[in-house]
């Protein structure tokens, strides 16, 4: 009896000091982090040429499915996507010519995520099943027949991504944890705790050493994750709402985060910090995906008011919006070689488009 | 998003809200699409360009049932004109977050059929979906029609406008969450989130371990080192600049984009493998190493370089960790041990030469019970940047290299000739990038420069460095017949050009030998050889890198 009063005693006071330590901790970090942030992003790329406005032009729509598209992905032949959809379905498209070569029917609706495997033979997907399955393409057999799930949370899986083999598999669910698995047996490698709540995108780094993830979620906090240790390396705070979409800079050394407070923000690793905000007064909808164009200048919003805006990275102002879809965008990409920009909605179609100069 | 339409209602500074007299009889409570516009421009801090955003926002705002058009219930479109808008209730705004079940519908329904038809007649969507909830909530109708009575009732007691008011609002209403067949339902959530907000709150404050975790986080995360924020904003610049002509929306794509053209020309020359890479694709291989090893062919034509220099068993010995970190799990420990055999074993044919320190590590990987995928870790590491600094910037300068570059695939079509500008620019640029600068054009650079400071610098400083040695040479020699001239303008020059001599000194040394001798030999012949002795050393210690004979 003694003891557990003892207990109870003790645990409320080490709660209380940890939250405090941690208060502490918290303050000391942004002095520090102040004493270094000693300019402004747009000032100094005020150096910059001014980019011309641009027009988006759709070259091809992708219409097939029967309910809102919620997550798409390029194959690394830069022409193939897959692209999932509310209703349940997971079609594999040549989006250059828009036939669909496979189409997967899950035994779930609100299939919430897929992924390209590297090689461009394997898919996966998953969705409010809590589950991710893969299913190997061959030209021959149905997809299905050879389909096998990998990965069970214990919510929602709201994201997923293959690492750079096939082989590999991570994943973000709605539990408030990621995971990497192993496709072959279906084995948990390393799983990732920390958010306190649903995590809602991860995106690989693509820098050399490649060890290094980056996770958002509804927490409002974004995350830098150490693959091999399972230790959360960085954390970046900001946002005044859940965080929908996380993108890496093409060099690896800043993320993008796309969020429902109508902002996107870039945050430097090595800075350790928020150095550019975008927004504007005129959005007042949610941002539910974002990605780089090829040289890091351009940063795509795919966002709930139908619209997606186009951002110059470095000087941080709008440089179009851009209309097209009929419902909300709810995820985008840019082709692997930067010469297209796909976009799906909840208008039940995807969208390639392209960007032609307003000159 | 509600604050923005609280502040739309405000009666000084919003939008202004008037009775319209129009024909006969007078609409309570209105706005026309112009004001809206115009106000949310004005608010909003539109500019004209984008002027279609605001009636995109008033449009979307409409469809959120914010408010609606008065005379049309059919389509919920704002149009910049005249038409005449009116706010819904704040009771029905999404943010109440009520649930629209059908038995509130039913009611609805079932009062309108109660009323005057012509005013509150139901359309025909509307009497099939009446008929169905009628069958579905059978045993409910009672409850239902006694409630639609009632409100009838209620309705007929008021005022007329505070009626008409407020009928219009609830059609709207509905008109929302049961749209007409055909039209898309727009008031939709995704699936519900897994924590509520306050339940991860809950979690950051109770948890003990996230608090722990957190407090092991902070301390790491101060004793990080960081970059100056101007130091890292200052390379996306570079970045950017160095990538802007790769990059096809900024810059366009040779011969054609495919997404433009439909000719896959592009596609083509520019698959993984493929015999004759694009100019642009070698050129982008000397950016940085890391580009040049994520490039299939790169990798390919890099290990075909290694092999003339019989070192290839370092990028070999690279790839095969890598895919060992990324190889199935069952697959690790045969691998481990592949890797092993051919690469680390001492006298195995493919061995790579890593430090004692490494080895140890990889030794003490190896015992651990379970195989690690990162075994080779600290050896892989050392391996790349080996290859980086020495193999790499030996790859960019090599034969092989310019050989690849002269036979490159040069797609050109009509577009070269537009883009000729911006295809000069490209050469300038690239060559500009890190590696190659080093390498080409900055090493000649320095080289000349050096050679023109080099002189006068090393005019001087030599004779400081002479200066201290007369100063022995006039103890032990007594000849001091050219001293004074030499001290002289030593001293001048040597407040001035103190600083740039010890920048300028690692390039000068190459220089010095000759010169030095020359003095030393007029001076006298004796003495030569001593001061020989020294300054050889002096060159070979200081000499950079890039600098040395290659």
């Amino acid at each position: 009896m003694a003891a557990t009063e003892a207990l109870r005693a003790d645990n409320p006071e080490s709660i209380e000091s940890l939250s405090r330590e941690a208060e502490s901790l918290k303050a000391r970090l942004e002095e520090e982090k102040a004493k270094l942030n000693d300019v402004d992003m747009c000032v100094v790329a005020q150096r910059l040429d001014n980019l011309a406005q641009f027009n988006i032009k759709p070259r091809r729509v992708l219409k097939g499915h029967q309910g809102k598209v919620l997550c798409m992905d390029w194959s690394s032949d830069k022409r193939h996507i897959v692209s999932s959809s509310q209703d349940g379905k997971m079609l594999v498209w040549d989006a250059f010519t828009t036939n669909k070569e496979h189409a997967v029917t899950m035994p779930t609706t609100w299939v919430m995520a897929c992924s390209y495997g590297p090689s461009g033979s394997i898919v996966a997907c998953g969705g409010l099943d809590n589950k991710c399955t893969v299913y190997p393409l061959s030209l021959e057999e149905d997809p299905a027949s050879k389909k096998k799930a990998v990965a069970t949370h214990t919510s929602y899986l709201s994201c997923c991504s293959f690492t750079n083999s096939d082989y590999q598999i991570l994943t973000g669910s709605g539990d408030s944890t990621c995971a990497l698995w192993d496709v072959e047996s279906g084995q948990l490698i390393q799983s990732f705790h920390g958010h306190a709540g649903d995590v809602m995108s991860i995106d690989l780094s693509p820098t050399e050493t490649g060890n290094t993830f980056v996770s958002g979620g509804c927490d409002k906090v974004a995350m830098v994750w150490d693959m091999r240790t399972g230790d959360c390396v960085q954390m970046f705070e900001g946002h005044d709402s859940d965080i929908n979409s996380v993108r890496f800079y093409p060099s690896g050394d800043a993320f993008a985060t796309g969020s429902d407070d109508a902002t996107c923000r870039l945050f430097d690793l090595r800075a350790d910090r928020e150095v550019s905000c975008y927004k504007k007064e005129s959005i007042i909808f949610g941002c539910n995906s974002v990605d780089f164009s090829v040289s890091g200048r351009l940063l795509f919003g795919g966002y709930n008011d139908y619209t997606i805006n186009l951002w110059d990275v470095l000087k941080g102002t709008r440089l179009s919006i851009l209309y097209g879809h009929e419902n909300r965008v709810s995820c985008l990409g840019v082709s692997p070689d930067g010469t297209a920009l796909c976009t799906g909605s909840w208008d039940y179609t995807l969208r390639v488009s392209i960007l032609a100069n307003l000159m | 998003m509600e604050t923005l339409i609280q502040e739309m209602q405000n009666p000084k500074t919003g939008v202004s809200v008037k009775c319209q007299k129009s024909f006969l009889y007078t609409i309570p409570s209105v706005f026309t699409g112009v004001d809206v516009v115009s106000w949310l421009k004005k608010r909003l801090k539109i500019s004209d360009s984008d002027s279609g955003e605001a009636t995109h926002l008033a449009n979307l705002l409409c469809k959120f049932g914010y408010f609606f058009p008065v005379s049309d219930s059919k389509l919920l479109v704002v149009k910049d004109d005249a038409s005449l808008y009116r706010f819904q209730c704040p009771y029905y705004w999404p943010s109440q977050s009520m649930e629209p079940d059908n038995v509130a519908y039913a009611i609805h329904l079932a009062k309108r059929s109660m009323r005057n038809k012509q005013k509150h007649g139901l359309e025909d969507f509307e009497q099939t979906a009446l008929t169905k909830l009628q069958k579905m909530l059978c045993d409910k109708w009672g409850f239902i029609c006694t409630q639609a009575e009632d409100q009838v009732r209620l309705a007929k007691e008021r005022k007329r406008t505070d009626k008409l008011i407020l009928d219009s609002q609830e059609r709207a209403f509905w008109r929302i969450h049961r749209p007409p067949p055909g039209q898309i339902k727009c008031i939709e959530d995704g699936p519900k989130r897994n924590f509520q907000p306050s339940q991860m709150a809950n979690r950051k404050r109770k948890n003990r371990e996230f608090l722990q975790k957190e407090v092991i986080h902070l301390r790491n995360a101060i004793n990080r080192c960081r970059l100056k924020t101007s130091k890292a904003i200052e390379s996306y610049l570079v970045r950017v600049e160095q990538y802007e002509d790769n990059d096809p929306f900024l810059s366009g794509v040779l011969p054609s984009n495919p997404w433009i053209t439909e000719d896959i020309t592009f596609f083509e020359t520019n698959s993984d493998i493929i015999d004759t890479p694009t100019e642009q694709r070698i050129k982008k291989w000397a950016v940085s190493f890391h580009e040049l090893l994520t490039d299939p062919l790169g990798l390919q034509e890099f290990e075909n370089f290694l092999k003339k220099e019989y070192s290839q068993e370092n990028i070999r010995f690279w790839a095969a960790c890598e895919q060992l970190k990324f190889c199935p799990v069952s697959e690790i420990p045969g691998k481990i041990e592949c890797i092993y055999e051919e690469f680390l074993t001492t006298g195995s044919p493919h061995e790579v030469n890593i430090d004692s320190k490494t080895m140890e590590s990889v030794q003490l990987n190896r015992k651990l019970k379970k195989p690690s995928r990162f075994t080779f870790e600290a050896a892989k590491e050392h391996i790349y940047t080996l290859m980086k600094k020495d193999s790499y910037p030996r790859f960019l300068r090599s034969e092989h290299y310019k050989s690849l570059l002269a036979n490159a695939f040069a797609p050109f079509g009509k577009k070269k000739f537009f883009n000729f500008g911006s295809s000069r620019k490209k050469n300038n640029n690239l060559s500009l990038s890190p590696q190659p600068k080093r390498r080409s054009s900055e090493g000649k650079d320095c080289f000349d420069s050096s050679n023109s400071i080099a002189h006068h610098s090393f005019s001087t400083g030599n004779l400081r460095e002479l200066d201290d040695r007369t100063v022995v040479f006039r103890r032990s020699n007594g000849s001091d017949t050219s001293l004074p001239r030499c001290d002289s303008p030593g001293v001048v020059h040597r407040q001035s050009s103190a600083l740039s001599n010890k920048i300028e000194s690692p390039r000068r040394s190459k220089l010095e030998v000759p010169k030095h001798l020359s003095v030393n030999m007029c001076e006298n012949k004796t003495e030569a050889t001593t001061c020989l002795a020294i300054a050889v050393p002096s060159k070979t210690n200081v000499v950079a890198p890039w600098e040395g004979p290659d």
